[in-house]
């Protein structure tokens, strides 16, 4: 009876259309939540990439700037201007004969080569390691639930 | 009823716009796919542009870090002359034309025919100067916001002139075009030297349009300083941000050269050669103990920023194709006569006392030869013959020792041969061997007295370190290391060979301290004992033979005796002022010496070797 009660529930015409119009409903907002994290995850590898993009364009840049600051530096400390400048402020050069020679105990007198110069920092070489920019739909969507299961989890 | 059908024309009006809207859709379709060609449609992924990123070429710097060679920012600057169907728009492109001329000086004749040209051609974006620096772009920029705002286009006073184009040059901020409309600027880097001629010989130049090193360091060295060609398609596409190329600067060089010394060298060779009416010099200072050239100075020298200046192009392409002297072949007369006597030495076939009475004359393979003053010297041994520089006394060792040993000493000195040091250009010299069919036993006097043989002072410097440096020859090395992504790689002292034994080079170099004493020298320097030998050999001149008039004057020395320390080579060409090398050549040994020792900081031998105790 109960069984016979239960089919002519659901079998009844209205119900039927409601389950036909539901599970058409559920289709439109399955297919809408997967557009929406397609459109999301996309637009973040575009976001991402047009950081990129912007962080070489900037190191470009930043180029271009400290050579023109070296180069000012190097113009600024030319021979000639530095023997100039030395000259101004009363010095010049001396002779063999003007020279002191003082032993000084510990100092080797052997002249040693110094390179002063400093490689620049590496820092301008791009390490493209991004693992947003690399993730894949299903791996990100995992990475989110994780996230969000985690205060469920006790963690 | 009336309300239906009101409501039936609103339904029927929606379907008929979303219908006509479907159609057009479909007929856009379908005309796409009749009538455009797909191969001409863009495919948005590959859509991007050419770019030249920020690669830096290496920088060259001396032994104390100092910067011989750099880079600079400059700018591509195009303007854009399309009609936008304005009113004024010909004005406008004719005023625009007419400031980047006068700011660009512009005299290429290709480009200033166009932009002078009558009716004004309304073409894209032009190139009006691809190498425009800070200051000029600036100042270009200045003047068409001017002519824009309706101002003068002159500034009032040439003060105030002045005054902006020293800011101009002060602003190191890059410089944005983006605001103009008919205006874009594109920065890049081109080489640039600081110290203008300072070693230009040494370090040669990057051709602006080509990007490529030519002469010297730079062209020896290119592909090293130059790094990775980063011009590349950037893609729009950010998915494929991540294939650009990383940036690739090329490796910096540090040269052994020290900037002061080398200034000051040059100094003294240019004054030299304007003083005794010399048409060209090189001078060549190198530590013998392990082939570092310290200074090498050349003289016509160049600014290498503006190598196309006809003043610098004629002495970067002169006649000879010569840019640097120290690497040029040349007949260098009396400082060979070292090395003759070194072999003679080394051979055993004289000794320091041995006497040699002199004639004044000597036949060898049918020719005559004499001495510089055509006279007879009578009894010398072998210190008084180098002091007195005695060309039939050297002749006779020469034949002593007989052609066999007498080559192959000098095979074994390395003359006729290119020493690897890392310039681009370097000379090999022309040593004959004397089993060739055109070899003249005569040529075997001559030789000995470095006539009939083209040598380079680099080679001299190198054969000359084996007698300073106790019979070991070393390479001579101007790169003291190369520095690229943070790693450095510094060649090793290189031993080339040991043409004679220790007690020879001893042996030999007292006789010179010796010969330089007694004959009271102009390259003597109180206080230090040298050892050196003057040169003078007569210039070839095809029509006329060898001509006294005009000689190449050479000197070569090295000290502390002792200790040696420095090893110095001067070569003056053709002076007028005298024809000896011992009035020529010496006085600049001695002027370079002087500011060796303070440079390397090498006290006088008493107080050295009271330092030493």
């Amino acid at each position: 009876m109960t069984e016979s009660l239960i089919q002519a529930y659901s079998n009844s015409p209205r119900r039927q259309k409601l389950q036909i119009i539901g599970g058409i409903f559920m289709a439109i907002v399955i297919a809408a939540v997967m557009l929406i994290l397609y459109l999301v995850i996309s637009s973040r590898v575009v976001f991402m990439g047009r950081q990129l993009q912007q962080a070489k364009s900037d190191i470009d840049q930043l180029v271009y700037l400290s050579v023109n600051y070296q180069n000012k530096i190097d113009r600024l400390s030319r021979f000639e201007i530095m023997e100039q400048r030395a000259i101004e402020m009363g010095f010049r050069p001396p002779y063999p004969g003007e020279v002191f020679y003082v032993p000084v105990a510990g100092i080797d007198d052997e002249q040693q080569v110094v390179v002063v110069f400093q490689e620049d920092n590496p820092a301008a070489v791009i390490n493209v390691d991004l693992p947003d920019y690399h993730q894949s739909l299903i791996e990100w969507v995992g990475d989110r639930l994780r996230v969000f299961l985690r205060p469920f989890r006790g963690l | 009823m009336n309300e239906k059908i009101s409501y039936n024309w609103r339904y029927i009006s929606i379907a008929v716009m979303f219908t006509l809207f479907g159609v057009a859709i479909l007929a856009q379709m379908v005309r796409i796919q009749l009538t455009v060609n797909s191969n001409e449609l863009p495919v948005p992924v590959l859509l991007g542009q050419w770019e030249k990123a920020a690669s830096r070429r290496g920088l060259i710097l001396d032994r104390n870090g100092h910067v011989l060679a750099g880079n600079q920012t400059v700018y591509a600057v195009d303007v854009n002359f399309e009609d936008y169907g304005r009113s004024g728009e010909i004005e406008e492109v004719k005023m625009l034309a007419e400031l980047a001329i006068e700011s660009f000086e512009i005299n290429n004749h290709y480009l200033l025919g166009f932009l002078q040209q009558e009716p004004r051609p309304l073409e894209r974006n032009i190139t009006v100067e691809n190498f425009a620096s800070q200051a000029d772009l600036l100042g270009f920029l200045d003047r068409v916001e001017r002519y824009y705002a309706g101002l003068p286009l002159e500034q009032a006073s040439e003060e105030q002139q002045e005054s902006e184009v020293s800011m101009y040059e002060a602003s190191t901020d890059l410089v944005d075009c983006s605001d103009y409309v008919r205006i874009s600027c594109t920065p890049h880097l081109i080489r640039s030297y600081p110290e203008d001629k300072l070693a230009s010989n040494v370090i040669g130049f990057v051709m602006r349009d080509t990007n490529e090193g030519q002469l010297g360091i730079e062209e020896k060295f290119d592909a090293t300083l130059f790094g990775n060609d980063r011009t590349w398609w950037a893609f729009w596409d950010p998915h494929q941000a991540d294939l650009a190329p990383d940036p690739d600067h090329g490796a910096n060089i540090v040269l052994t050269i020290d900037s002061v010394l080398q200034a000051d060298v040059e100094d003294i060779l240019d004054q030299s050669i304007d003083k005794t009416g010399a048409v060209a010099g090189s001078v060549i200072v190198m530590d013998p103990r392990s082939g570092e050239i310290l200074a090498m100075a050349s003289s016509p020298r160049a600014d290498i920023n503006r190598y196309w200046d006809g003043e610098y192009y004629e002495i970067i392409n002169n006649l000879e194709n010569v840019f640097n002297y120290a690497i040029k072949a040349y007949e260098p007369g009396s400082v060979v006569k070292v090395l003759t006597m070194a072999a003679a030495l080394d051979a055993g076939v004289v000794e320091p006392n041995t006497e040699f009475i002199d004639e004044g004359q000597i036949e060898i393979g049918g020719v005559t030869i004499k001495n510089w003053n055509e006279e007879a010297w009578g009894p010398q041994d072998m210190t008084s013959c180098l002091q007195n520089s005695l060309n039939v006394c050297l002749a006779w060792v020469a034949t002593e020792l007989e052609s066999e040993q007498f080559y192959n000493y000098l095979q074994d000195f390395g003359l006729g041969q290119m020493t690897g040091i890392e310039l681009s250009g370097e000379a090999p010299g022309l040593v004959k061997s004397y089993w060739s069919s055109d070899y003249t036993r005569s040529e075997l006097g001559t030789n000995a007295f470095g006539q009939g043989i083209e040598i380079t002072p680099i080679q001299m410097v190198k054969a000359v370190s084996a007698i300073a440096n106790g019979g070991e020859m070393v390479a001579p090395r101007i790169i003291h290391s190369v520095i690229d992504d943070g790693y450095s790689y510094t060649p090793p002292k290189t031993v080339v060979g040991h043409p004679i034994s220790a007690e020879t080079a001893e042996t030999l170099t007292e006789m010179l301290r010796q010969s330089l004493q007694n004959e009271s020298s102009l390259a003597l320097v109180p206080g230090y004992s040298l050892a050196g030998k003057t040169g003078t050999a007569e210039i070839y001149i095809p029509s006329l033979g060898y001509k006294s008039s005009a000689t190449n004057t050479s000197f070569i020395g090295w000290g502390p005796t002792d200790d040696p320390q420095f090893l110095v080579y001067v070569w003056i060409s053709k002076p007028s002022a005298s024809i000896w090398g011992s009035e020529i050549a010496a006085p600049v040994f001695r002027k370079v010496v002087e500011k060796v020792v303070i440079h390397q900081g090498i006290p006088p031998d008493a107080v050295r070797l009271a330092l030493q105790e």
